[in-house]
C-alpha cells in the first residue's frame, strides 16, 4: 500500500497521470474545499459531488462553489444523508455506476469531509465492485486544529447521539449466544464513545488511542491522550491499546490484533478518530466479515468550528482487490 | 517496597449479563413483592428509566440464580426464564430497511426475531448442572430428532444434520444451538447482499413464533428435569427491535400462550408501538399486565428506601465493611442538629403559631425548609445546604436504584484516595455532598449543553431542547421561592396542568419525560369531573436548586401561559422573587396531595 504525507501545495506532482473523475463531498467544513482547490481540473472529465440532505447554509455555499469550479466538467450529484444509510447507499452506488457506464475507470477521491458512515459505504462499493474500476487513489488533508479556539475541557466536534447503528454493508456476524467485544477507536469525542458503551454494554471493551509518533499533529496526540483518560475514568477493567491514526493498514492490523486477544466474540469496532483510521476499520472488516462496524449519528455537528485546514495531505491507495 | 491492595469498590455497578449466579444472588434484593406479576405466569410489561433495576431483576430470574437462590434442583423451579438482551448490535441491523414495504418484511424479521430467541433458548442451558443420565439423554435426543429437527424441516428447512449416539446432554443442547446460529448466520449473509433495487429471493426455511418457537419450547418444557411451570421469554430493552420487530412481538403477546410461555419484556419508556400484525393494538390488562418501576418507586418512596438499604446492606457486607448505611453515610451533623433545634421550637410554638392539625406536621413541612431559607444571604464558608446523609441521597436518586450507586461508588472511590490506604468505614459528608451536587449539576447543565448549546438552527428538536432546558429551570427556580416562602405548603416538586396543554407544551413535557427530567403522572382534576396530567421533576434536580428531597407533598397548578413563559426563559423565577410567591400565584394554586 502506498501512502504519503504531502505539503497541499505540491499535490499535483504525487498525483498518478490519468485520472478519469474526482470524488469529492460538500461539508460545513473549509477543508472540504482544498484539495478541489489545489487540483487542476484538467486532470478529469467526472466530478461527482457529494451533497448532504441534511446540509445547512456554510454547506450550500460550499457546493455552490463546487460546481462553478468544476462548471466545465460532467458534474454528477451524490444526494447523500445524514440520517438515512439507504438514500446514502443508493446515491452513492447511482452516481458511481453512472461515470463508470460513460466510461470513467480512474478514481481520485478526497476522503476528507465525508461522514464515517458515508465514507465506508463507499469503500464498501469500491471493494464490492473493485473489478470494474482501474486506478483508485485517494486522498485526506488534514486540520491543523479541531473545535477552534477551545480549551481541551471545552472541546467539542459533535454533540448528542440521534441514533447509534450498524453501518450498512458491514453487519458482521453477530451470534446471539456469544460474549460481545466493542472496540471503539477514540478521538475527541469521549462522551459519544460513552453513549456508544451504554448501547452495548459489551463484555469486553477496548478504546484505541493514538500514540504521539503517529498522530496528526503532537496537539491531536495529547487532546487524544486527554479524552482516552477522561473515557478510562467512566469505566472499569477497560483494555487500552494503540493504533496509528495517520495509517489505515496500521490501523487494521493493530484491530485485527486486538480482536485476536479475546477469539469466540462478537466484534463490534467503531472508528471516531480520523478518516484514515475509519478506512483502516473497513480494511479490518474486509478481512474479517465477523467483524461488525458500528456508528453513532450526532445531532449536532460544531458547524463554526469544527476544524480549520492544515497545510498537508496523504495521498494513498488502498488493498482492495 | 510499598504493597498495593487493591480495595473493591463496593458501589460498582456491572452489568447484570456480566455477573456470576453466585454474585447475583448475593447482591440481589428482592423486590417482586413489589412487582408480583413479574415471576407469575402472564406475559408482562415491565417499563422503567435506564438503571431502575430491570436487567438485574431478569438476571435473578435466571435458572442458575434461582437454583442457588432456593437451594433446588431446575425440576423444582416454579418457572424457566430464558435472557435475551435485545442490544442495537444483533436484530436491528440497518440492512433490515431495505425490507420495508416488502413482503418478505414480516416474515424475514420474524424468522430473524425467532431464530435468536431460539438461539438464547439453548444457550440458556449451558451454564447450568442438568442431569446427564441415560433416560436424560434419550428425551433430549428425542426432542432434538422428534420435535426441533422436525419443526425446523416443517418451516423450510433443508439442513441434513443428525444427532450422534453419544452426545450427551449439554451436546444435543449445543447441537441445536448450532443449528440455529447456522440459520440466523444464513439470515445476516442475504441481507448483506440484497439489493432493493433488485430484490432476491429468501431460499432459506421462515421459522415463526406459532409453527416454530411456541412448539418448540413447549416441547422443551416437557424434559424431565424441566419445571412444570412455564417458560420465560425475557426480552431486555425491547425499545432497540425495530418496528417491524415490535409488531411481531406484539402479535406474539396476543396469542394468549402463557400458560407455556410467557413473554417479559422490559422496555427503557421508548417501545415503539402495541399494534400488532392484524392492525389491532394489545392491551392491558387483556392480553398483558404492566409494570412501571418508576411510577411505584415515586410514588412510595419509604418502598423505594427500604429496598435501597437493603442493597447497600447487602453490598457493605460483601465487602467486609461492618457499617450500616446509615452510619456508612453520615449526614451532616451541624447541619441536623440546627434542623433539630428548628423542629423543637416549631413542635413549642405550634399551640399559638402553629398551622398544621399536629405539631408533627409543622414540623415536617417547615423544619428542614425554615433551615434552608435561614440560609439565604448568608455568606460565610460552608453555608450551603448539605445533601449529605443516607436517606437523604436515597431520595436524590429518585427512584432510580443507579442513580444511587454510581455516586456512591464515586464517593467511594474519592475517599479511598482520601484516607490514603486506611480502610473506609463511612463517607465524610462533604464527599457525599459534592458528589451529590456535582451529579445534579450534570444532569442540568451537561447533559442539556450537549444538545441546545448551538443556537441559530432551525431545528425543531433543539428548538424543544432550549424550551425544555428553559422549563426545567424555571420550574427548579420557581419550587426553590416557594420553599423559602412564607407558604403553608412549601414542599413542591409537581406541576398540575389546569388545561389542555399546547401541542408545543406536550411535545416539551413529553421530551423531558423521555430524557429523565420529568416523571408523569395524574391526579383527579379541579372540577372532579376527571383526571389531569401531572409532572414531577426529578429529585435528582434537588441539588442544583436547593430543594429539599426529603418530600414533596404539593403541586402547582399552572396554566399554558405560565409554562410558555418558562420555556421561553428562565427570567420567570426573577419576577417571582421580585413579586413574591403569593402574589405572582393565585392563592389556591398550591394543594394538597390528596
Amino acid at each position: 500500500m502506498y501512502l504519503k504525507r504531502i505539503l497541499i501545495k505540491d499535490l499535483e506532482s504525487h498525483l498518478p497521470g490519468d485520472i478519469d473523475a474526482f470524488i469529492c463531498c460538500s461539508s460545513f467544513e473549509a477543508r472540504c474545499k482544498t484539495i478541489a482547490q489545489n487540483v487542476s481540473a484538467k486532470r478529469f472529465r467526472w466530478v461527482i459531488i457529494a451533497e448532504n440532505e441534511n446540509l445547512f447554509e456554510v454547506g450550500l455555499r460550499n457546493t455552490m462553489e463546487f460546481h462553478s469550479r468544476f462548471a466545465s466538467k460532467i458534474i454528477i450529484k451524490m444526494k447523500v444523508s445524514g440520517h438515512s444509510p439507504i438514500i446514502t447507499e443508493d446515491a452513492v452506488a447511482y452516481s458511481i455506476a453512472n461515470a463508470l457506464s460513460q466510461g470513467a475507470k480512474s478514481f481520485l477521491i478526497d476522503t476528507t469531509t465525508f461522514t464515517r458512515e458515508t465514507l465506508l459505504i463507499l469503500l464498501n462499493y469500491f471493494h464490492k465492485y473493485i473489478d470494474r474500476f482501474g486506478e483508485l487513489t485517494f486522498l485526506y488533508t488534514s486540520a491543523s486544529e479541531y473545535s477552534v479556539g477551545d480549551l481541551p475541557e471545552r472541546m467539542w466536534l459533535s454533540r448528542g447521539i440521534r441514533e447509534i447503528r450498524s453501518v450498512l454493508g458491514f453487519p458482521g456476524n453477530i451470534m446471539p449466544a456469544r460474549k460481545s467485544h466493542l472496540i471503539i477507536l477514540l478521538g475527541f469525542e469521549a462522551d459519544r464513545a460513552a453513549r456508544l458503551i451504554e448501547q452495548y454494554e459489551p463484555s469486553i471493551l477496548s478504546i484505541g488511542y493514538g500514540p504521539k509518533d503517529t498522530s496528526i499533529t503532537p496537539a491531536h496526540h495529547e487532546m487524544n491522550v486527554y479524552f482516552c483518560r477522561k473515557l478510562m475514568a467512566m469505566y472499569s477493567n477497560v483494555l487500552k491499546f494503540s493504533f496509528p491514526p495517520n495509517d489505515s493498514l496500521g490501523t487494521k492490523r493493530a484491530i485485527q490484533k486486538q480482536i485476536n486477544k479475546f477469539p469466540n466474540t462478537n466484534v463490534i469496532v467503531s472508528g471516531m478518530n480520523t478518516k484514515l483510521s475509519t478506512i483502516g476499520t473497513a480494511l479490518a472488516a474486509f478481512d474479517n466479515s465477523e467483524i461488525q462496524l458500528a456508528y453513532a449519528e450526532p445531532d449536532i455537528y460544531n458547524f463554526s468550528g469544527y476544524s480549520a485546514p492544515g497545510s498537508h495531505c496523504y495521498v494513498f491507495d488502498l488493498p482492495l482487490r | 517496597m510499598t504493597k498495593t491492595v487493591k480495595i473493591r469498590n463496593p458501589f460498582s455497578v456491572q452489568t447484570p449479563e456480566e455477573i456470576t449466579a453466585k454474585d447475583a444472588v448475593s447482591l440481589f434484593v428482592d423486590v417482586f413483592t413489589d412487582f408480583p406479576r413479574i415471576p407469575h405466569r402472564g406475559h408482562t410489561f415491565v417499563h422503567g428509566p435506564r438503571g431502575c433495576g430491570k436487567s438485574m431483576m431478569f438476571r435473578y430470574l435466571q435458572p442458575d440464580c434461582q437454583c442457588l437462590a432456593h437451594s433446588c434442583d431446575i425440576a423444582e423451579l416454579p418457572f424457566f426464564a430464558i435472557y435475551a438482551p435485545i442490544k442495537n448490535t444483533n436484530l436491528s441491523l440497518t440492512e433490515l430497511i431495505r425490507l420495508k414495504d416488502l413482503n418478505l418484511d414480516t416474515m424475514l424479521n420474524e424468522h430473524f426475531l425467532t431464530l435468536y430467541l431460539a438461539v438464547r433458548a439453548f444457550a440458556a442451558t449451558e451454564p447450568l448442572e442438568i442431569p446427564d443420565k441415560p433416560q436424560d439423554r434419550q428425551s433430549v435426543r428425542d426432542f432434538v430428532e422428534k420435535h426441533f429437527l422436525v419443526l425446523l424441516r416443517r418451516c423450510g428447512s433443508s439442513l441434513t444434520h443428525s444427532t450422534t449416539p453419544n452426545m450427551s446432554v449439554q451436546q444435543l443442547f449445543a447441537f441445536a444451538l448450532r443449528l440455529c446460529e447456522e440459520l440466523y448466520s444464513e439470515v445476516i449473509m442475504f441481507l448483506k447482499t440484497f439489493s432493493s433495487s433488485a430484490p432476491s429471493a429468501f431460499k432459506g426455511p421462515l421459522c415463526g413464533y406459532l409453527d416454530f418457537l411456541y412448539p418448540m419450547l413447549r416441547q422443551m418444557r416437557k424434559l424431565p428435569f424441566m419445571p412444570d411451570g412455564p417458560i420465560f421469554l425475557m426480552l431486555d430493552d425491547a425499545d432497540n427491535l425495530n418496528k417491524t420487530q415490535t409488531v411481531i412481538l406484539n402479535s406474539w403477546v396476543s396469542t394468549r400462550t402463557t400458560s407455556d410461555v410467557s413473554l417479559k419484556i422490559s422496555t427503557q419508556l421508548n417501545y415503539k408501538t402495541y399494534r400488532t400484525l392484524a392492525g389491532t393494538t394489545i392491551a392491558t390488562p387483556h392480553d398483558y399486565s404492566e409494570v412501571n418501576i418508576a411510577t411505584v418507586y415515586t410514588s412510595s418512596r419509604n418502598r423505594y428506601q427500604e429496598r435501597v438499604r437493603e442493597i447497600v446492606r447487602k453490598r457493605l457486607s460483601l465487602a467486609g465493611i461492618e457499617s450500616t448505611p446509615e452510619s456508612f453515610f453520615p449526614p451532616d451533623r451541624e447541619q441536623e442538629e440546627e434542623i433539630d433545634r428548628i423542629a423543637e421550637t416549631l413542635k413549642r410554638e405550634w399551640g399559638t403559631r402553629g398551622r398544621g392539625y399536629r405539631p408533627s406536621d409543622d414540623v415536617v413541612r417547615y423544619a428542614r425548609p425554615n433551615y434552608i431559607a435561614s440560609l439565604k444571604g448568608t455568606r460565610k464558608a460552608g453555608s450551603k445546604y448539605s445533601y449529605a446523609g443516607f436517606e437523604q441521597l436515597v431520595h436524590v436518586s429518585s427512584g432510580l436504584v443507579r442513580c444511587f450507586l454510581e455516586p456512591a461508588s464515586q464517593m467511594f472511590a474519592g475517599q479511598v484516595s482520601h484516607n490514603g490506604g486506611k480502610p473506609v468505614k463511612s463517607i465524610s459528608p462533604n464527599l457525599q455532598n459534592d458528589v451529590a451536587r456535582d451529579e445534579s449539576n450534570n444532569l442540568l447543565f451537561e447533559e442539556f449543553d450537549k444538545l441546545a448549546s448551538e443556537e441559530g438552527h432551525e431545528n425543531e428538536y433543539y428548538t424543544r431542547v432550549k424550551q425544555l432546558s428553559n422549563l426545567v429551570r424555571s420550574l427548579g427556580g420557581t419550587f426553590h421561592q416557594i420553599l423559602i416562602s412564607n407558604r403553608s405548603e412549601r414542599r413542591v416538586i409537581s406541576i398540575a396542568l389546569s388545561e389542555e396543554p399546547t401541542p408545543e407544551i406536550a411535545a416539551v413535557l413529553k421530551l423531558g419525560v423521555q430524557q429523565g427530567y420529568f416523571h408523569a403522572s395524574s391526579l383527579g382534576n379541579k372540577e372532579g369531573t376527571g383526571r389531569t396530567p401531572l409532572y414531577i421533576l426529578t429529585r435528582r434536580l434537588a441539588p442544583s436548586f436547593t430543594l429539599d428531597p426529603f418530600g414533596f407533598a404539593g403541586y402547582l397548578f399552572v396554566t399554558n401561559g405560565f409554562l410558555r413563559d418558562a420555556m421561553s426563559s428562565p427570567d420567570v423565577v426573577k419576577r417571582i422573587r421580585e413579586t413574591g410567591v403569593d402574589s405572582y400565584f393565585d392563592s389556591g394554586q398550591l394543594e394538597l396531595f390528596k
